[in-house]
């Protein structure tokens, strides 16, 4: 029995919040950046301090440090340690459980084979994919045998293919193994596509499922809306477009479409040309900046015409932005969305 | 344009060939053979390998140790630690040296240590110290940034994943924090194999019983024996520049490329 209840959780960020996710559910918390989503999980997975109580199967969890708590953390990031190769980073997750090394290796390709990265066996972590990447990194929290599962926007760094192709199977292997899970996410379909249950979070608050109903959505990550005009479709499956002056390139999803959407975490923006192809990249000047403790939201002018973009606050401490400055913007082409 | 550059470069370069081949051709091959295998020398050299020894087995502990704590934690006054912690870098050996010899002489410590066996003041136990006491800041300093440019998250997960803080710290940072950290450890070793200063004022400078190869190199100087001054120097240069050349190992031969890049006026 692995239900999870909160009680009076919060922090310095966080709001005293209740909150109780049934055995084996997959509860997904929405909100978008700032609202404290991260700051919830860290809590729970002991990286932060706390306030209140936290009850794992009715046990207190909250005072325990990290590595007793038995909760699984995955991060937008997968964070694979570079100097162990892939086998060694599962058997890393094994430590706490204390197996001996045939049982260590048995649960090893179980997971391997249950995560489909058999085929994996023996690479440099460094050489995998962003989506391998991911699935190696989910394999090891499972193999440290959680109780719990934390997902911190597992597949927000993703290709949005990918991301939708993993989003599936997780959704496939958390009923399988009938694990707890919290995730955390600022992408409505993500939340629609997985949830069990779903709550909103917002200025550190929780907030009723009611929110969603009523279609009051002003305060999730609100995409960018593009009017563009299609020049062309070219062989290699993709669209030529043109928006405000500027070609664009964007996937062809077979079907003419002008009006295109795009997250404002899918731009990438900095003071220098990004690395990467010579496309979809475009030179405006930064108008607005908001920064909160998780990311930046930055209003770029564009040829006349507002983007929003919005930067992790660790990529942003590395290069910020002022207003009135040059920025140098990439569209990823696959993030140009139909609308 | 490259060649106008590269004078400068040239004239360095065979100034410092010039100082290698001076002390060379200072005593004909014979006497410099001879003077090699010179008891002294060979006591010289021991003894240094013993002491450096000595002083990195207890810098190299407290160092990465310190180094771990200070990069990891925030606490009151840290800024002003990190400054004194960085004194010894600045501070000239011979003043160190000084002001181990009054510490650890008549000082605070000196009666305790003494009381429990441990005479530091001109033993060879003396040079330990003083040794230590040069090359601990050197590893501070650099694994101190290497710790810091391990990126939290590493560590986290670990934590996360069920490891103790001991075996986060032997299993996740410690290698991947290892490279630049044996860069820091290898110059602090170099560090000490060269350390006069504080070692002359802690230990003295006896021959045959305190004689470190700087040592051995300035009282073999001051009593005219050249032959086993110069042997002394070329050993010491020796060992530098087997440490150099373990220096550009460790940085994987990342410097190559840029030795390759053409200048922009040929491109």
């Amino acid at each position: 029995m692995a239900e999870l209840r909160l009680i009076g959780v919060g922090n310095r960020f966080l709001k005293p919040m209740d909150l109780t996710l049934a055995d084996g559910s997959l509860f997904v918390l929405l909100g978008p950046s700032g609202a404290g989503k991260t700051t919830l999980l860290r809590i729970l997975a002991g990286l932060a301090p706390l306030r209140g109580r936290v009850l794992l199967g009715g046990e207190e969890i909250g005072r325990l440090p990290p590595h007793c708590r038995a909760v699984g953390y995955l991060s937008q990031e997968p964070f694979l340690f570079p100097h162990l190769d892939l086998e060694a980073n599962l058997d890393l997750g094994m430590t706490r459980l204390g197996w001996s090394k045939a049982r260590r290796r048995e649960r090893r390709k179980e997971l391997m084979d249950l995560l489909g990265i058999a085929h994996l066996a023996g690479r440099d972590t460094v050489t995998l994919s962003g989506g391998e990447k991911q699935r190696v990194a989910l394999a090891r929290v499972l193999a440290s045998g959680p109780r719990l599962l934390l997902l911190d926007e597992p597949f927000n760094q993703l290709d949005f293919r990918i991301a939708r192709h993993l989003r599936a199977e997780l959704k496939i292997l958390q009923r399988k193994l009938r694990l707890t899970t919290l995730m955390v996410t600022h992408n409505l379909e993500e939340a629609r596509e997985l949830a069990d249950a779903l709550a909103v979070i917002q200025d550190g608050r929780l907030t009723t499922e009611e929110v969603l109903e009523t279609g009051d959505q002003a305060f999730l990550e609100v995409p960018n809306l593009l009017i563009c005009r299609q020049l062309r479709v070219l062989e290699e499956g993709l669209l030529e477009l043109e928006w405000e002056g500027l070609r664009l390139f964007a996937l062809d999803r077979g079907r003419p479409c002008a009006r295109f959407r795009v997250q404002p975490s899918s731009i990438v923006l900095g003071r220098t040309p990004p690395p990467g192809p010579r496309v979809n990249r475009f030179l405006g000047r930064v108008c607005a900046v908001r920064v909160n403790h998780d990311a930046a939201k930055v209003e770029c002018l564009v040829n006349g015409q507002k983007l929003r973009v919005e930067i992790r606050r660790r990529r942003w401490e590395r290069e910020p932005l002022t207003v009135g400055a040059e920025a140098h913007g990439f569209i990823p082409l696959d993030c140009l969305r139909p609308e | 344009m490259g060649g106008l550059v590269a004078l400068p470069l040239l004239g360095f370069g065979l100034l410092v060939a010039g100082v290698v081949l001076a002390l060379v051709v200072q005593v004909d091959p014979g006497e410099l053979w001879s003077a090699l295998r010179a008891e002294e020398t060979l006591f010289a050299l021991r003894f240094s390998l013993e002491v450096s020894a000595g002083a990195m087995s207890a810098a190299i502990p407290l160092g990465i140790a310190s180094a771990y704590f200070m990069s990891r934690r925030d606490f009151p006054g840290k800024r002003l630690l990190d400054a004194l912690l960085d004194l010894p870098l600045v501070m000239p050996p011979l003043i160190a040296g000084v002001g181990l010899l009054f510490l650890l002489g008549r000082g605070l410590l000196g009666e305790p240590l003494a009381r429990l066996g441990l005479g530091l003041i001109f033993t060879p136990l003396g040079a330990v110290a003083a040794q230590a006491f040069i090359a601990t800041p050197i590893i501070i300093r650099n694994a101190k940034a290497a710790f810091e440019s391990v990126d939290p998250g590493f560590q986290e997960t670990a934590m996360v994943l069920g490891l103790s803080p001991w075996r986060v710290f032997f299993q996740v940072n410690l290698p991947l924090a290892g490279r630049s950290i044996a860069a820091g450890v290898i110059l602090a070793w170099a560090r000490t194999m060269g350390e006069f200063g504080a070692t002359l004022m802690v230990a003295g400078a006896t021959r045959l019983s305190t004689e470190t190869l700087p040592i051995a190199v300035y009282l073999n100087l001051a009593s005219g024996e050249l032959g086993i001054a110069v042997s002394c120097a070329l050993v010491l240069l020796a060992v530098c520049f087997g440490v150099l050349v373990c220096l550009r190992l460790l940085a994987g031969g990342r410097g190559a490329k840029k030795r390759s890049l053409p200048w922009p006026s040929s491109a």
